[in-house]
């Protein structure tokens, strides 16, 4: 049975500012929100007045009504954030604003995410805080590198190997030499580079990990009826869930999953859609084995055959079996906590990406494998309605 | 690393009256406690207010052998703060206890490392600390029994 969300809600503008290297952009985070919230309304041909609602998640601390003088906001409808620490609230934030437009509390919704190093410090430890403690700071564990490489030790444990996780890196530098926004544009990564690159936490190696920027990004959501008026294609919401282990300190049952199978379940179920249906994924990444587990929970791979299907040829564009954040993801594009994934997935069913799939109707975001909170949602195009 | 020289980052301790007082009164008299509920018996970790599984608010802590296996591991190369350049790599462990119901904590490798792996069994040696802290380390048990998960 699909849900009464399918197709009702769609994803029209898109915004981000560039990802800069941590602590170098001109601007803090309230500054960089609005920079990309405003070119997402502009991108849609809207009025940021217009704008009646705001989502986010992480704890972001750059809320709504800090941006609304600036934004001119007529009237504010919806605000809402996603608990659960990490990149896990991106789909659920996108899955509130659905929510606030599909039961008309709200009419003009904006996703986003700021980061900045100037304001909240190093990344890590703004994300980390309130998740470290003494049951784990004694230990040497003081950063999420080091959480993930224990979930990942346990993912290679159960039978995916270290090419597998290397694979997914590769490709994503791949498609980011394609993007002149992205990071590591213009910086190829070799598997040579890869294997030859300083060990972070073993197993993680430096590649492995996602590039810490100062960026904001943002998408603009809003009715379908409304979104079929814009000048833009719209990504129309197909689905989208959220949900979560509930235990936590390294106490989850199935630990080396990312923690996915039933927001996978349900998103499935919404959406009337099934793995083989998924064109082109933006899959988050903190550290590159998550991203690996997130698409064996959504059941795009299993681990019996995550080696053959890890190849690099199968995850790049245009051709490429599953291609995998075509903008170079969190580890070779920049790291906004994954919104900048959520604007790559709009990008592609408009045909606009660095790194098309040529004629792409599906794209599945998820959001934060590997902490308390995660989330999935498939966009399609008009034609998957 | 050897357990006189084993580094500690961050407290040893929660607030005084947290959830968790009991864990850390026990490592200062030598006793590994983890939380168990009264009622059903259910071990419970990280430590709750109230047992998930049958309801119950009376939960205790039990002493538990200090006898696990390495349920998962890291080793950290990088000082992620400055304190850590002296000391890096060091092997943390996510270590499971057959003693309390398959919780797990984490806890710094001491003493040889030559069967580190999943699976592999460890027992607990309390480190007390000179400001009257203490801190669980664990050393690999080369005669217990090792398990496949």
């Amino acid at each position: 049975m699909t849900s009464n969300l399918r197709g009702k809600v769609a994803a029209v503008g898109i915004g981000a500012t560039p990802f800069y290297r941590r602590g170098e952009a001109p601007y803090g985070g309230v500054a960089l929100a609005l920079q990309a919230i405003v070119a997402a309304c502009e991108d849609a041909g809207l009025d940021p007045r217009d704008v009646d609602g705001f989502a986010s998640y992480a704890g972001d601390i750059h809320d709504g009504t800090l941006l609304m003088q600036s934004l001119g906001t007529r009237e504010l409808c919806w605000s809402s954030m996603a608990w659960g620490g990490g990149g896990g609230g991106l789909a659920a934030a996108i899955g509130a604003a659905a929510g606030a437009i599909c039961t008309g509390q709200a009419r003009m919704v904006i996703v986003y995410r700021a980061v900045a190093e100037r304001e909240q410090g190093r990344f890590a430890t703004a994300i980390m805080r309130g998740y470290l403690g003494p049951h784990y700071e004694p230990h040497g564990i003081v950063a999420p590198a080091q959480i993930c490489a224990v979930k990942m030790q346990q993912l290679l444990h159960a039978g995916v190997s270290r090419e597998v996780v290397r694979s997914f890196v590769l490709a994503e530098y791949h498609h980011a030499q394609n993007n002149p926004l992205a990071r590591a544009y213009g910086h190829p990564l070799s598997t040579a580079d890869y294997d030859s690159s300083r060990v972070v936490a073993d197993p993680y190696r430096l590649y492995d990990c996602s590039r810490e920027s100062d960026v904001s990004a943002a998408i603009l959501l809003t009715s379908a009826e409304e979104a079929k008026e814009l000048r833009h294609p719209a990504a129309f919401l197909l689905g989208v869930a959220q949900g979560g282990p509930g235990q936590v300190w390294e106490n989850e049952v199935d630990y080396h999953s990312a923690g996915f199978k039933g927001v996978a379940q349900r998103l499935w179920r919404q959406s009337g859609l099934t793995p083989r249906d998924v064109d082109v994924a933006q899959v988050y990444e903190s550290f590159s084995g998550a991203a690996v587990a997130a698409m064996i929970d959504h059941g795009l791979t299993t681990i019996e055959e995550s080696g053959e299907f890890f190849k690099v040829e199968n995850l790049i564009a245009p051709h490429g079996r599953l291609p995998v954040n075509t903008a170079g993801g969190n580890i070779a594009e920049g790291n906004a906590h994954g919104m900048g994934l959520a604007v790559e997935a709009v990008r592609q069913l408009r045909g606009e990406s660095s790194n098309p799939v040529p004629d792409a109707k599906v794209c599945l975001l998820t959001g934060g494998p590997t902490s308390p909170l995660v989330s999935s949602a498939l966009f399609g195009t008009a034609e998957t309605l | 690393v050897e357990l006189e020289a084993a580094p500690v980052f961050g407290k040893t301790e929660s607030d005084r009256g947290s959830l968790d007082t009991p864990f850390w009164e026990g490592l200062q008299v030598g006793e590994l406690r983890v939380q168990r509920c009264i009622r059903c018996d259910k071990w419970t970790w990280p430590p709750q207010w109230r047992c998930g599984v049958c309801g119950s608010w009376d939960l205790d802590w039990p002493a538990v052998a200090p006898e696990g296996r390495i349920f998962s591991w890291v080793r950290t190369w990088q000082a992620f703060r400055p304190e850590m350049r002296e000391h890096v790599p060091f092997v943390t462990l996510v270590v499971e206890l057959p003693g309390a119901g398959g919780c797990r904590l984490f806890g710094m490798l001491v003493g040889p490392e030559g069967a580190l792996r999943i699976g592999a069994p460890v027992v607990g040696i309390i480190q007390n600390l000179e400001d009257g802290g203490a801190v669980m380390r664990w050393r690999l048990n080369e005669t217990g029994a090792e398990t496949r998960r």
